[in-house]
């Protein structure tokens, strides 16, 4: 915790209703967020019982600086990924980095499993277990509002909740905090509504009283004024992150029609400068964030005869328009939009759910499934009846969409397909097909995640190298982790170099050097490692579809060959790590 | 002052150095090396080019140029920044220790609404609630706090029709905005500003007169010991 030389945790259990804070004092060593998040759950993972046992357990953590300076914004939640099978990470902004912080817990660990439905209020003081069994089936706006209602500290909370999606156990459901942001990826959702956990609370209204104000408020003036000059403002607060998708496409690099090309001829509605022309209604920002990268879109929808329309809003982003836009075929920024709205409603991750769609279009393109199976003829463009299946996956409504509800991984196991289940370790894809660095990036990345080193980048850099590749990458994954420890929103990642670290540290009474760091970040690069190893994953055995080879990426034909030598070179860098050290 | 001059304070600290000028002529020559002080801690403390700065005369006793802080929240992102700011003057890192506060009007599909002291100029609630004599007219609009005299009794959290004045659990005590303009260098997006406000010469004397007589009697505290950067103290 900051200013004192433990780290923090609550420790509550669901099924004997009961907490414990701790001080840990171990923990000091591991800087913050995923540092910390990994050592506590390599202490509560229990490999030899299944997934989803009771006695799993979620890890929610925050940095080292968190929301006391810019764009350090995040909360890191750690689990065993029911989609994957193995490492469960997972960011979110919104307020509830800043909640932690107030509320004076570093981190949270959950395990057990509620008898009934039940939603957690935390502050402070106390942790309450609050009957949820009324909400159980909503759709999660619903559970937001309803919190909102109940609880206290307008301002200063954060609600975090899941969907449908969650209680029934959908492998990629997600977790929605604060109404814009999310947990999505890796079925943090589903954790959650094994353990009947249907919400939480968190209530922050205490405070830090400041040791040293003007070594702070320096440090944290310098990096504000910094954060105003860069050219993030305009980049991410104008446009946001849709700003890539006619660059990306120009390119040819943005996944379209479940990777059949990575080119697309019906872009221009769009583009990040469509949907801001078109649907954008304002902008907002996690706390501590002077960016404002959120973009909240709006569309209208007619519900009735009469000229009966309501108005819906969402927040839109560049990996939204991909998975549920150019993936499926979609044509407009109001199509996509809606697409949005049902995730959000039904609590799926965005990503998978786009990429599951779209493996499974083509499968009944090729006649892999019938419609006796899909219920509605799923074809590309087809935004009304992917609506429709989106439910059906939501609501696990026969055994097929319950497959698919496990992920393409296992969809196409079980139908075939596998060479366009589009799929790294269990995880689908994300929105960049730009050359080896994507591919590579993903694949070998700790949760195999385009943020995990964004090897896209280096795919588009100028400097591009094959011989250099697979170093940069390690090293950008090295580097993540101390950012992940921060944790600062990785949009502000080019602000945070070593240095800043060091001083932003060290102006909250907290002594390090850029070498303490590095050495730091290895050690959290290594328990993560280690965690995948004990949850079972073997990097060189992992197995990519054909479909990542034969559509050239960033203009660049893959070859496989090449490709898994890469991997073999980057787990070879891993085992150093830890032959040096030992 | 010539030295504050060469650092070219008069440029940019507008607002604080207002204040620190308002009490230089109500406390007299003897306060002025400790806000000269504090006036340059400031300096080094701040950095800011994105605000509009004008160039701003030393204020003379019974002159009628005041700032107060005004808002405009169609631009806001909800960031908190401000509310993170003006806690660190208290010493806090914390969302209740700050004078401003950043909510939505009903949940986060909805625009940010700020709720701050909107600095009252006549019929000023929260000073007619104090009974202790621990609030005071500001030139400007709202009210000056002096902690020696407050006895914890929130009359005047009460009392603000508009939720303005927070109150602090923790250092027990209310938090009521001091428009000291901090916030407005700080806010990404221009939301926040200090805006020169117009008085009536008498009613700045009147207030002057008022402050002179009750500094003379009162002691010094923890707090007017150690003023904070930037804050006008009694
Ligand atoms: S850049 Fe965007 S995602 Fe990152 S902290 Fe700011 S608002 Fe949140
Ligand atoms: S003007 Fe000063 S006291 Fe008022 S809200 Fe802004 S920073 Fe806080
Ligand atoms: S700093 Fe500005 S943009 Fe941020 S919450 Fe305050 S008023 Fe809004």
């Amino acid at each position: 915790m900051i200013y004192q030389d433990y780290i923090r945790v609550l420790t509550i259990d669901l099924t004997e209703e009961t907490y414990v804070i701790s001080q840990r004092k171990d923990l000091k060593a591991f800087l913050g967020g995923v540092g910390i998040a990994s050592k506590l759950l390599e202490e509560h993972l229990k490999e030899d019982k299944p997934v989803l046992d009771s006695e799993q357990c979620i890890v929610f953590a925050i940095g080292a600086l968190s929301t006391i300076f810019p764009i350090v914004t995040k909360t890191v939640a750690m689990f065993w990924s029911p989609l994957t099978g193995e490492l469960g990470e997972s960011y979110a902004g919104g307020r509830m980095a800043l909640t932690m912080f107030m509320a004076r817990y570093d981190a949270i660990v959950i395990k057990g499993r509620a008898k009934k439905p039940i939603y957690l209020s935390i502050s402070g003081h106390s942790v309450e277990f609050k009957d949820a069994a009324a909400m159980w089936g909503l759709e999660s706006d619903e559970v937001g509002r309803i919190i909102r209602e109940r609880e206290p500290g307008a301002g200063k909370r954060s609600i975090l909740r899941i969907g449908p999606a969650g209680e029934n156990l959908v492998r990629y459901a997600s977790v929605c905090v604060d109404t814009y942001r999310h947990f999505g990826r890796l079925g943090l959702g589903t954790v959650m509504g094994s353990k009947h956990l249907k919400a939480i609370c968190i209530y922050g209204k205490g405070s830090h009283e400041i040791k040293d104000r003007k070594a702070y408020f320096k440090a944290f003036s310098d990096i504000h004024q910094k954060a105003l000059t860069t050219d993030l403002m305009k980049k991410y607060h104008d446009l946001g992150t849709p700003i890539g998708v006619s660059g990306m496409n120009a390119n040819k690099s943005i996944p379209t029609l479940n990777l059949q090309t990575t080119f697309y001829e019906d872009i221009s509605a769009l583009t990040g400068e469509a949907f801001a022309q078109r649907n954008l209604i304002r902008k907002t920002a996690c706390a501590g964030c002077p960016v404002g990268c959120i973009h909240i879109g709006q569309f209208r929808r007619e519900f009735g005869p009469g000229y009966e329309y309501e108005a819906i809003s969402v927040s839109y982003d560049y990996e939204l328009i991909f998975s549920l836009g150019t993936f499926l075929g979609l044509k407009t920024s109001d199509e996509v939009l809606e697409m949005i709205e049902a995730v959000e409603a039904y609590g799926l991750d965005a990503i998978s759910a786009g990429v599951v769609l779209g493996w499974a279009t083509e499968a009944f393109q090729k006649g892999l499934i019938t419609e006796a199976q899909t219920l509605v003829p799923l074809a590309f463009g087809d935004q009304k009846n992917y609506l429709k299946a989106l439910k059906h996956i939501s609501d696990r409504t026969n055994d097929f969409y319950t497959t698919l509800g496990d992920g393409s991984a296992a969809a196409a196991k079980l139908y075939g397909g596998e060479d366009f289940a589009m799929q790294l370790a269990g995880n689908e894809m994300a929105g960049y097909h730009t050359g080896y660095g994507s591919v590579l990036g993903a694949a070998v990345g700790a949760r195999h995640s385009h943020l995990c080193n964004g090897g896209y980048g280096f795919d588009q850099a100028d400097d591009f190298s094959m011989d250099t590749l697979v170093d940069r990458v390690f090293d950008e994954e090295l580097h993540r982790c101390l950012l992940n420890s921060m944790i600062a929103c990785l949009f502000g990642r080019r602000l945070y170099d070593r240095g800043t670290i060091v001083t932003a540290m060290a102006s909250i009474g907290e002594t390090h050097t850029e070498e303490s760091l590095k050495q730091a970040a290895a050690e959290i690069y290594k328990n993560k490692l280690r965690l995948k190893k004990r949850m079972g994953f073997d990097q060189t055995a992992m197995k990519l579809p054909k479909r990542f080879f034969e559509t050239p990426g960033g203009g660049t034909q893959l070859e496989e060959d090449v490709l898994n030598r890469l991997i073999r070179d980057y787990d070879e860098k891993c085992q150093t790590l830890f032959t040096k050290a030992e | 002052m010539s030295e504050c001059l060469s650092l070219k304070l008069s440029e940019c600290l507008t607002p604080i150095l207002n204040e620190c000028l308002t009490l230089i002529s109500i406390r007299g020559q003897t306060l002025i090396t400790t806000h000269f002080t504090c006036i340059k801690n400031f300096l080094k403390l701040f950095t800011f080019d994105r605000v509009e700065i004008t160039r701003k005369k030393k204020r003379e006793v019974g002159s009628t140029v005041a700032k107060r802080l005004r808002y405009n929240m169609n631009a806001c992102i909800g960031c908190q920044t401000c509310s993170l700011v003006c806690s660190t003057l208290l010493g806090q890192h914390s969302l209740s220790e700050s004078a401003i506060y950043i909510k939505t009007k009903g949940g986060l599909q909805s625009p940010y609404v700020c709720v701050v002291c909107v600095a009252c100029k006549e019929n000023i609630a929260c000073l007619e609630a104090c009974r202790t004599g621990a609030l005071r007219a500001r030139p400007g609009g709202g009210v000056l706090f002096d902690k020696s005299k407050c006895i914890s009794c929130r009359l005047c959290v009460k009392a603000c029709a508009i939720g303005a004045v927070q109150y602090s659990e923790k250092l027990d005590q209310p938090v009521i905005c001091r428009h000291c303009g901090t916030c407005t260098r700080f806010c990404p997006h221009q939301c926040l500003w200090m805006e020169e406000v117009e008085e009536i010469a008498e009613v700045v004397e009147a207030i002057e007169a008022e402050a002179l007589e009750t500094s003379k009697t009162s002691s010094p505290t923890p707090e007017t010991t150690h003023p904070k950067e930037g804050e006008a103290k009694s």
